[in-house]
């Protein structure tokens, strides 16, 4: 069991995708509510497996049992079951609100039924990528890992087929193919460089953060560089981030809550199984990565403030939230590590909820202009839920969001980098002022007599209780009241990055 | 023995000039193609006279994905392109200009390269020359992405990329197991194909095949909406 363990959350949702495409494509040729109703039923069912899975490995790895697939190939520690947990609950919530979402799309003729197969098809798969990029202990399959959760969510981004969404798939595909080709680099000159000292074990990621200071420090310069670039790319670290408020503009409900939560968050898992040895024997590369997430920081966060675009100012605002991450990732410290990681569930949960209400409100309103929301009708709870999401990534207690970023302001003093400090609490009152502005922009103004009430189906839509929005509210606030928890799972990978990296 | 790496280095070098700066998309596919075959030779060469046995498996992965199933592809979609079958107008279209950077940084790269990469394994004795070469191909690759503005030839540009980035990893990282050499190519080749696709029917949905064009769409649908 505990060997098949990872393979099987690898495996599962791989499974459901291919399922999926396989049964979908027949119901789709029959008839459109047909093709409704049956789609993603595979998709959900196997993240639902995926998500149980995650939560017994959690509990196996708690209980002191070695998740680890023989061989090297695979390793669980607790941030990549973390994130393969994150992964496949938002997959479930996600996609559960997709069927949702997708329907009224395919009603109102905006979407066709015929697409839906190869959209739960590519989520499963994601989830299936995410999970193994999270769980992977191979320094060349990690990039193979990574480029999958590239390659699958590319059609999901054109999904809508309207021009703007050949244009975010296109630049997606394009800047993140050329990136990640630079992490590829990255990492194969990292194992030329550890195989001297290694020998036969240096494509295991365990094994190369033992190599640490004996890396060539010129080597791991380039490397680092490299992997910086690459993957900073792929997580929308400024200035590599154009792809990233395109892409998720473009995408459809639901998908999105699982692509804006986890999408970007892989490649920073993927640079803190990296990075530890190359900074290790080449510091300067903590410095660079600290600036470059001091920029995205501010420049994110700024151009969000600036949007008039509520799903493009979450776009920047992710890209503001990814710069903390890099912050923790940078510190060099267990600290840090931690702390990121913690940030890496807290970000996911939040903005996976504020993309929920977003997407939900922009399509009963037919518009995403925030200075349009205001004053129209909005589906229930998408207000109260949408603020909760708003402050709680602003960084107010008791949610997660709080505890994550409290962690990285002081990791970041302790290392004796008091300006990076004040660049993060700074951006996080930029940040509360933004999303708590837009959010009172869109739904505490009132309708004006005989004004805008929203369309007919948004009215429609505002019906159904939005249970699945209520659900991973309720997993926010567990997040956020049991940060122990949270930190003592993280906390352990953390100290045994950096005892190895050092 | 050296002769035949550097005839080779500068032939695929010829090739990823020809692959870039030839304006008719099958005959850019077709220099294309012919570099993984070159790049295929050379990783041979280096097998048959070096200590790296292991190349051969690498040069018959490079031959099927670089000089058989990618330009296959690239073939299919240059037919489903526009009626003129030339690429757009790039931004700067010298193949003189590509020719120079090309072996600049591949002079430079020849000793600069193993310089940067000392103490790694292999980096100047698996593929002699090897890492120069890569240097060259991947640089050359980048001019590519940014003075063209066709979205077919972005794609042939990443597809020479990959093809840098190949040649890097046979000389760094050749010790890996052949299948995961495999998984990356099959990346790759995936990665290229949505590209083309992407790019085909982004044409087919706004009539633009440049990413200016591309951008600026974008940007008056985001401002309307």
């Amino acid at each position: 069991m505990t060997t098949w363990l990872p393979l099987l959350l690898i495996l599962i949702p791989a499974l459901g995708g291919c399922l999926e495409f396989l049964t979908g494509r027949r119901v789709a040729d029959s008839d459109a509510a047909e093709a409704v109703y049956g789609a993603g039923r595979w998709a959900v069912i196997s993240t639902a497996l995926s998500l149980v899975l995650a939560l017994v490995a959690i509990f196996m790895l708690g209980s002191g049992y070695e998740l680890a697939w023989p061989g090297g190939f695979l390793a669980a520690d607790g941030l990549g079951l973390a994130v393969a947990t994150m992964a496949s609950l938002l997959g479930l919530i996600g996609l559960g609100q997709a069927r949702r979402h997708l329907a009224r799309d395919v009603a109102a003729g905006r979407a066709e039924a015929a697409r839906l197969p190869m959209l739960f098809g590519c989520s499963a798969l994601f989830v299936a990528a995410v999970n193994w990029a999270a769980l992977n202990d191979h320094v060349i399959l990690l990039y193979v890992a990574v480029e999958l959760t590239t390659i699958v969510t590319i059609l999901p981004v054109a999904f809508y087929r309207r021009r703007t969404s050949w244009e975010a798939a296109y630049k997606y595909a394009l800047l993140n193919t050329i990136g990640l080709t630079a992490g590829l680099l990255g990492l194969a000159i990292l194992y030329g460089a550890a195989a001297p000292v290694l020998g036969g074990q240096a494509f295991s990621l365990t094994a190369l953060a033992a190599a640490g200071a004996e890396l060539p420090s010129r080597a791991a310069a380039l490397a680092g560089a490299l992997i910086l670039c690459g993957f900073g790319t792929k997580a929308g670290l400024v200035p590599m981030h154009a792809w990233l408020p395109d892409a998720y503009q473009e995408s459809p409900g639901g998908f999105i809550a699982l692509f804006a939560g986890v999408g970007t968050k892989i490649a920073l898992v993927a640079m803190a199984r990296a990075l530890p040895p190359l900074m290790a024997a080449a510091p300067s590369l903590g410095t660079a990565l600290m600036v470059v997430a001091a920029v995205s920081m501010l420049v994110g966060i700024l151009f969000a403030f600036g949007s008039d675009n509520l799903l493009r100012m979450l776009g920047y605002s992710s890209v503001s939230q990814m710069g903390y991450i890099a912050l923790g990732l940078s510190l060099g410290t267990a600290a840090g590590y931690t702390a990121a990681g913690y940030h890496i569930v807290s970000h996911g949960l939040l903005k996976a909820l504020l993309f929920l209400c977003a997407s939900e409100v922009c399509q009963a309103a037919g518009t995403a202009r925030i200075s349009a929301l205001g004053g129209q009708r909005h589906p229930r709870w998408t207000g109260p839920l949408f603020l909760l999401g708003a402050v709680g990534l602003g960084g107010v207690p008791p949610l997660p969001a709080f505890w994550s970023k409290f962690q990285i302001f002081a990791a970041t003093a302790q290392a004796g980098h008091p300006w990076a400090a004040g660049v993060a609490v700074l951006t996080s009152l930029l940040t509360i002022t933004t999303l708590v502005w837009a959010g009172a922009r869109i739904f505490l103004s009132h309708a004006e007599e005989g004004g805008a009430h929203g369309t007919e189906e948004g009215t429609a839509s505002a019906a159904p209780a939005p249970w699945l929005l209520a659900a991973l509210a309720v997993v926010v606030f567990v997040a956020g009241l049991f940060p122990g928890w949270m930190t003592e799972l993280l906390g352990r990978c953390g100290q045994i990055l950096m005892a190895m990296g050092v | 023995m050296e002769n035949t790496f550097t005839l080779l280095a500068l032939l695929l070098l010829a090739c990823g000039v020809g692959a870039l700066e030839i304006r008719g998309l099958r005959t850019a596919v077709t220099a294309y193609a012919a570099q993984g075959f070159f790049l295929a030779g050379l990783l041979a060469v280096a097998a048959s006279v070096g200590p790296v046995h292991h190349l051969f498996a690498w040069a018959v992965t490079l031959v099927v994905s670089k000089g058989l199933i990618i330009p296959w592809m690239m073939y299919r979609y240059a037919a489903a392109t526009s009626a003129t079958e030339q690429e757009a107008e790039p931004r700067l279209g010298r193949a003189v200009t590509a020719c120079l950077l090309a072996l600049a940084v591949w002079y430079v790269g020849r000793d600069g390269m193993p310089w940067l990469l000392e103490g790694v394994q292999g980096a100047a004795t698996a593929v002699p020359g090897g890492l120069g070469t890569a240097a060259a191909i991947l640089v050359l690759a980048l001019y590519g992405i940014m003075t063209h503005r066709d979205t077919f030839k972005a794609a042939v540009a990443v597809g020479l990329l990959e093809n840098g980035a190949h040649l890097l990893l046979a000389c760094v990282a050749y010790t890996i197991p052949e299948m995961i050499s495999i998984a990356v190519v099959t990346d790759v080749i995936l990665a290229i194909w949505l590209l083309l696709l992407v790019g085909r029917e982004a044409e087919r949905g706004t009539g633009v095949r440049t990413d200016t064009a591309l951008d600026r769409v974008g940007n008056e649908e985001v401002s309307r909406s």
